[in-house]
């Protein structure tokens, strides 16, 4: 009981944490909106039949999926930047101090900074209506899920490096060389089954690429290009892979913490 | 309380060649107030993680597990939340049960003087109080062993003297023992007990005036200019006094204190 009221207390407070900065939010769900509004418009001429929806508007709608995940890459990495200060100010050093089991406060970091950021990327979802993809009821539970592992897996492996950094400069710069790459090859932009060999292999052995390709397929209700039906259980593999790494890792942070 | 053995502790891929900790036997019991004194590098936060159980003893034993509650150099505090709430949150993490966290922040917020405080962000309080909403935060958990590392650095004269009593009346009101580690000598001096160390080790241990009795001498005159200094007794000092006023020399005249043991123990290192 007390290590789940623990949980609970630390996901409140990743809650009052974002609550407090509005800009965050604004920050993890506008540029999305702005990327979605302005490649899906700006390419709508040029590029269609790539989602099959039946108007120009089909290249947002492709773009959907990819800019759901950005929005959860952002809220990910602006939680996993509180870990880094929460180690730098002590709070972690306390909390570790604690009779609460470690693995605990690692999943509390997990859900405190996943269940923001999935409610962002969920702030999207309803552009599929508006793009004219209308998903049905088990089309949108499964997107709904697709989701959710996606942010598991992204929160947890941004807490993790954010764990091994030393500092948020420092995390910034992983941010650019690891995240950032990850997610432009993820197939956000590209259907990733058309495009070269090189780039196909590339994209499809991405670990982002597999949520990205399950969001895009309960969407249109169809199986991956891509991957086809090995999308599903590697996103389960993502999730429950990157969520095991970040407990292990964080988790032996006693020792790293003091030493 | 809490007893350890013949600890040391050594960190891997440490520069040096010595342990962090040598050797160290120490006890401490219930209500005390414990000053760990020493330069940069001594081993005082490395005994401090010992005794919260953050780290663990390369070899030795430490025995007891008080419920301990710890207050770095750096306030933890969340600066987004309020006082009160991250009181409550500490208290939740550290399994304090509803009931009592009410009835605990009353009392604690009274002792620290944040009563009028607790629900301004702690993002917006000058160092000393965010340094007490610290000390607030710490004793939620009804801790048995308070351990500080340098609770007053960096705060100004009227805080920094703040914290030192909010410290007495924690003792005196909740019989919490108190282990901090200080360069504050005249802080370190009101603790029951002074512990020294130097390279790891701990070279003098006691109440802070066991140890300046034994330095040998009770009076200090420092003569103007050369700025040499003599030490002496109190009988001694007067003689001494007349002496340089024979030969035309001013001075000043203090009784010994733990700074002159601290010298002394650690000059013999240099």
């Amino acid at each position: 009981m007390s290590a789940f009221d623990a949980t609970l207390a630390l996901v409140a407070r990743e809650w009052l944490r974002l609550m407090r900065q509005p800009a965050r939010v604004v920050a993890t769900v506008g540029t999305p909106i702005v990327l979605l509004v302005a490649l899906g418009s700006g390419f709508a001429g040029s590029i269609s039949g790539l989602m099959d929806v039946g108007d120009s508007r089909s290249y947002a709608a492709f773009l959907l999926p990819g800019m759901m995940a950005m929005a959860a890459l952002f809220a990910s990495v602006f939680g996993a930047i509180s870990l880094i200060e929460d180690r730098e100010g002590g709070i972690l050093l306390v909390l570790l101090a604690g009779p609460a089991p470690s693995g605990s406060i690692v999943l509390a970091k997990v859900i405190g900074v996943g269940l923001p950021a999935f409610a962002q990327a969920m702030l999207l979802l309803p552009a599929a209506w508006i793009l004219g993809i209308h998903p049905s009821v088990p089309q949108t539970l499964l997107a709904i899920l697709a989701t959710l592992l996606l942010t598991i897996g992204i929160v947890s492996v941004s807490l993790t490096l954010a764990w091994r950094v030393r500092s948020t400069q420092e995390f910034h710069a992983i941010m650019n060389t690891v995240l950032m790459p990850m997610w432009l090859l993820s197939g956000s932009f590209y259907p990733a089954s058309q495009a070269a060999t090189a780039m196909r292999w590339l994209t499809a052995v991405n670990p982002l690429t597999w949520p990205v390709e399950s969001l895009r397929g309960s969407l249109a209700g169809e199986r991956s290009a891509l991957l086809g039906a090995s999308a599903w259980p590697l996103t389960i593999a993502f999730a429950v892979g990157s969520l095991l790494m970040a407990m292990g890792t964080i988790g032996l942070g006693k020792r790293r913490t003091s030493g | 309380m809490i007893r350890l053995e013949a600890v040391t502790k050594s960190y891997p891929n440490q520069r040096q060649q010595r342990p962090a900790l040598s050797d160290l036997s120490l006890r401490i019991d219930s209500g005390e107030i414990i000053a760990v004194v020493g330069p940069n590098g001594a081993g005082k936060s490395t005994l401090l993680g010992l005794l919260s159980g953050v780290l663990k003893p390369t070899s030795g034993s430490v025995s007891g597990s008080p419920r301990c509650s710890v207050v770095l150099q750096r306030t933890a505090l969340d600066h987004l939340l309020t006082v009160r709430e991250n009181a409550v949150l500490f208290a939740r993490v550290y399994g304090v049960p509803a009931p009592e966290r009410g009835k605990r922040l009353d009392e604690v917020a009274k002792i620290t003087g944040l009563t009028d405080r607790l629900d301004e962000r702690v993002g917006s309080l000058s160092g000393g109080l965010a340094r007490r909403a610290d000390l607030l935060r710490a004793m939620m958990v009804g801790p048995e062993l308070l351990i500080l590392d340098e609770p007053a650095a960096g705060l100004d004269r009227e805080s920094h003297r703040a914290i030192i009593d909010t410290l007495d009346e924690l003792r005196r009101s909740m019989g919490v023992a108190i282990v901090l580690s200080t360069h504050d000598l005249a802080d370190a001096a009101r603790a029951d007990r002074v512990l020294l160390l130097r390279e790891g080790v701990l070279v003098a241990s006691g109440a802070p005036s066991e140890l300046v009795e034994g330095l040998g001498y009770s009076v200090v005159l420092e003569p103007a200019g050369d700025g040499g200094e003599i030490r002496c007794d109190r009988d001694e000092a007067q003689m001494h006094a007349a002496e340089l006023l024979a030969q035309g020399v001013s001075y000043a005249v203090r009784d010994a204190s733990l700074e002159d043991v601290y010298d002394g123990l650690m000059g013999e290192a240099r």
